[in-house]
Parts: C-alpha cells; structure tokens; sequence
C-alpha cells in the first residue's frame, strides 16, 4: 500500500508546479489568478503536512485569500487582456532572466544531491507553532520583525498619498 | 494508518456531512415557516405533515429546472464558480468539535474529523477562500447585477473579515489556544463561557458573522430590488442551488463557532454533549431569521462606513482592554 503521506506531497507537489506554469500559460488573465491561487493552495498543502500547520494556515487566509482578492480585482475591472500588451521586451531582460533560471536550476540540482542548505538539525515538537513562530519573532528576530512593519507603513501611506484627490477644498 | 481507523474517519466524514447537509435543508424550511409567522403568514404546509417534506420537494424542483447558461457568459468560470462556493463551505466543518471523545470498542474516538491545533485559522481559511466564488461567479455571467453584485459582496467580506477576525483574538487570549478543542474544554461550566467576559467580543462577531454570510440587514449583494438577485441571478438549477446550500453552511459554521468560542461548545447538563450543541446551534439560526424578519436592509455606504469605522475600531480597542485586563489579573476568576 502506497504511503499517504507521499500521495498528499505528490499531489500538493504537482498543483503548485502545474499551477504556476499555467499562471504564465494563460491568455486569459483572470485564469491566470485562478492558476496562481491553486498553486498559494499547493504550497500551504505542504506546510501542512511539514507540521507547520499555522504557517499553512497563514499562507491562505493571507497570499491566497486576502492578496489574490486585490489581483483578482484589478485584473478584472482593467479587463486586461494579454493579447493588448506590449510584446516588446529588451534584450537585457531576457538576458537577466535567462541567468536568473540558469543560476536556480544549479542552486536545485545541487540541494538535490545534498550539497547545498543540507541541514540535519532536528526540529523540536513545537516547531512551526503559533507560540514558537512568536517567541522568534520577538526575541531573536525583532528588529527585521519590527523593519518590516515600518517598511509596509510606510508602502501604505505611500499608497494612499498616490491614491488621494485633492478635495475641491483643498485645490 | 491501519482499516480500522479509516472506516472510523470514513464514518465520521460522512455522517457530519449527512448531518450538515440535512440542517442546511431544514434550515430552509424553518426559515420559511418563521418568516410567515412573522409576517402574519402561514408558510409552507401543504408537502408532508408540518411541511416536513418541503425541503425535499424544493431539491427535486431545483434538480428538474433547465441548467442556462447566459450568451457571452465565460463557461469555465461560469461552472467552476459554484463550486468553489460549495468545497470552502463545506470544508470549515472539518475542524468544527461536535463532541468530547468517546470510547468505542476501547479506542479513543473523537468527535471531530480532524482535530489540528489551529481550528480556527483553519476556518477562516476556508471562509475567505469562498470569496472567488462570489466574484467569479459575478464575472463570468456576462450581466450588469451579477457583477456587480459580486463585487458588492467580496468587498463586504473582506471588510468584515477583518473585525471578524478581530472580534475573536479576545477569546484567544483568554483561551490561550487556537485550538477549538482547547477553546471549549477551557469553558466547562456555564460560569466560565467567554460571553461574561467577552460581551464586546460575542457582539462583534455576531454583527460580523452575520455580514459575512452576506444575510439580512447585510445582504446586499443580493439586494433584489437593485440586483435582482447579485452574483447568482444568471444561475439556475444544481448550480444555483449549490449557492444556495453553501449559504446556509456558512450560517450553521458561523453558528456552531459562536457556540464553541463564547458558550462553551458541546458543555451543558443532563443532556448528551451533542444535542447541547445542536441546541446552541439552532439558537443562532434562529437568531439569524429572526433578525431577517425584524431588521430593514442597510444602504452600501452605510454598511461599508460601519465596518471600518465602528466595528474595526471598536475590535482593536476590545483587544486592548482584553489585554490590560488579563494583566491586572481581572479576568481570571
């Protein structure tokens, strides 16, 4: 009998694979959100079945619910379609992305045979919980936890001074 | 995992969804009937004895209407939109504890499909993945009422999404758990339901579990007469009715989180754990169609300037007394 645990990673697997291929597959741009939140979906499945079921949790409710609602809009009230954007793309572009890729298959190829990232550390029972992700981020992680939200205050209020009308009061 | 304990998941699986399934029709009767006494009506009982058969009579009725699909309508999104309505709905009920464990043939059964330590993140996973199927569906019908009744109701929902999440961190903090499991064997006694020390809290989330099931006075996105019928006007037959009872499950896992975080799950005396449950779960469905009948509908500004500015502020200031008063020890009697 096939192993259950490695039918659920399989599958998992192949959803966030195939769903990120697909997101660049599509013409259709609201299709193409639709392929990238299975493939949000695939990765949590993971986390889950790593035992970070919180993090698994987090990545739904915040990537594939609450971020893909916002794609989801904009694409569909531009009503964006593929065929009406520019196809013209600079020559550094592609040579940037196709180093990117070359770099990211080798960086692969290498942690598949264990010789990169290899880690035997063995994680406690707490791992990937609630209380441990807290305690990290508030003791050895506090000042990149406390950057960050300064970062993402100051992209919000950057947001909303570029989204703001003057008032006929104010102009 | 060995048979035994596959046939026990099996069984448990499907016997929740029988259950569900069945409370979601019945629902729907009741509804009816209520709604007509209060209107000074009678309501829905000629099918069977009481009407008992109405639910069954409605499904048949559904299954043998003609499946339309609207001219200019996109057909994936079209037909992949009701259903992901129907698995999110359905999905939440996985996590929801119905029961203390019991002892079958001297193994430990619990009385919930899974029992993972985050149940109630779990939940509002599934609650916001349900909103693509409301824009989805709005989208692909290629009609002015269902698009922009879609839009209506995903922006209500992530609205109150949040002073839902909001309106439930106190309970957390008390609990000190996110486990479902946890949060209602932590409240044993009636003395110790979150609602006495929660007040603020059991309100908010009733406001904003009741908007984000989009029902009266906050069901706008099927404000029929200004969107005829929202994002599922072009909608007929099994489709629409999987809107349909996906509604009504997102009403009974609103109803049965509100039992188990503020008046402690499946605990009460005499009877058996789980009618306890049903019982606290029929008061919020009751709850719901009585608040139908008796409230009008709000006007979109009104709604959307009550989320942000009353209910949100009102959450966060909710956690921080919660928070003050833990600290001062006030809270733990």
């Amino acid at each position: 009998m096939v192993d259950s645990n490695v039918v659920v990673f399989l599958s998992a697997g192949a959803l966030a694979l195939v769903g990120s291929i697909l997101v660049f597959a599509f013409r259709n741009t609201v299709y193409s959100v639709v392929a990238l939140i299975s493939a949000l979906l695939g990765v949590a499945v993971l986390f889950f079945q790593l035992g970070a079921a919180f993090i698994g949790a987090l990545q739904i409710i915040l990537y594939a619910g609450a971020i893909m609602v916002l794609f989801l809009f904009v694409v569909m009230l531009l009503n964006v379609h593929r065929d009406t954007m520019g196809t013209d793309r600079h020559w550094i572009q592609r040579a940037v992305a196709v180093l990117a890729g070359v770099l990211l298959l080798g960086q692969l190829l290498l942690m598949g045979r264990g010789m990169m990232f290899r880690s035997e550390t063995q994680v406690g029972e707490s791992w990937g919980s609630a209380a441990h992700l807290a305690e990290s981020f508030f003791s050895r992680f506090v000042l990149a936890f406390e950057l960050t939200s300064f970062l993402l205050l100051a992209a919000m209020i950057g947001a909303v001074v570029l989204a703001h009308k003057p008032t006929d009061r104010e102009a | 995992m060995d048979a035994l304990t596959l046939l026990i998941m099996l069984l448990k699986t499907v016997m929740v969804l029988v259950v569900l399934m069945t409370l979601c029709a019945y629902t729907t009767l009741i509804e009816r009937r209520l709604l007509a006494r209060f209107q000074s009506r009678i309501g829905p009982n000629q099918a069977g004895f009481f009407g008992i058969l109405q639910p069954l009579a409605d499904l048949i009725k559904l299954i043998f209407k003609e499946d339309l699909t609207p001219v200019g309508a996109n057909r994936v999104m079209f037909t992949l939109a009701p259903a992901m309505a129907f698995v999110p709905a359905f999905m939440s009920i996985a996590v929801i504890p119905f029961g203390p464990s019991v002892t079958v043939f001297g193994r430990q059964v619990d009385m919930v499909i899974s029992d993972i330590n985050v149940g109630i993140l779990f939940i509002f996973a599934a609650s916001s993945l349900g909103v693509y199927a409301l824009v989805l569906a709005g989208w692909s019908s290629n009609s002015k009422y269902s698009l922009l009744g879609g839009l209506r109701a995903s922006a209500q929902m992530i609205s109150y999404e949040v002073s839902l999440g909001l309106s439930v961190v106190g309970v957390l903090m008390l609990a000190g758990t996110l486990s479902l499991t946890g949060i209602v064997t932590s409240q044993a006694t009636i003395g110790e339901w979150y609602i006495w020390k929660q007040p603020l809290g059991f309100l908010l989330f009733l406001i904003s579990g009741i908007a984000e099931t989009n029902r009266a006075p906050f069901d706008l996105p099927e404000a029929e007469n200004e969107l005829v019928a929202g994002y599922h006007t072009e909608y007929s037959s099994v489709k629409f009715s999987m809107f349909f009872v996906a509604e009504y499950a997102n009403m009974v896992t609103i109803s049965a989180l509100a039992t188990i975080l503020f008046l402690g799950g499946w605990s009460g005396p005499w009877l058996p754990p789980i009618v306890w449950f049903l019982i606290k779960i029929a008061f919020f469905l009751f709850l719901y169609i009585w608040l139908r009948a008796t409230l009008p509908r709000l006007r979109y500004d009104q709604l959307m300037r009550f989320g942000w500015l009353i209910l949100l502020p009102v959450g966060l200031a909710n956690i921080i007394l919660t928070a003050l008063l833990l600290r001062l020890g006030w809270l733990s009697w």
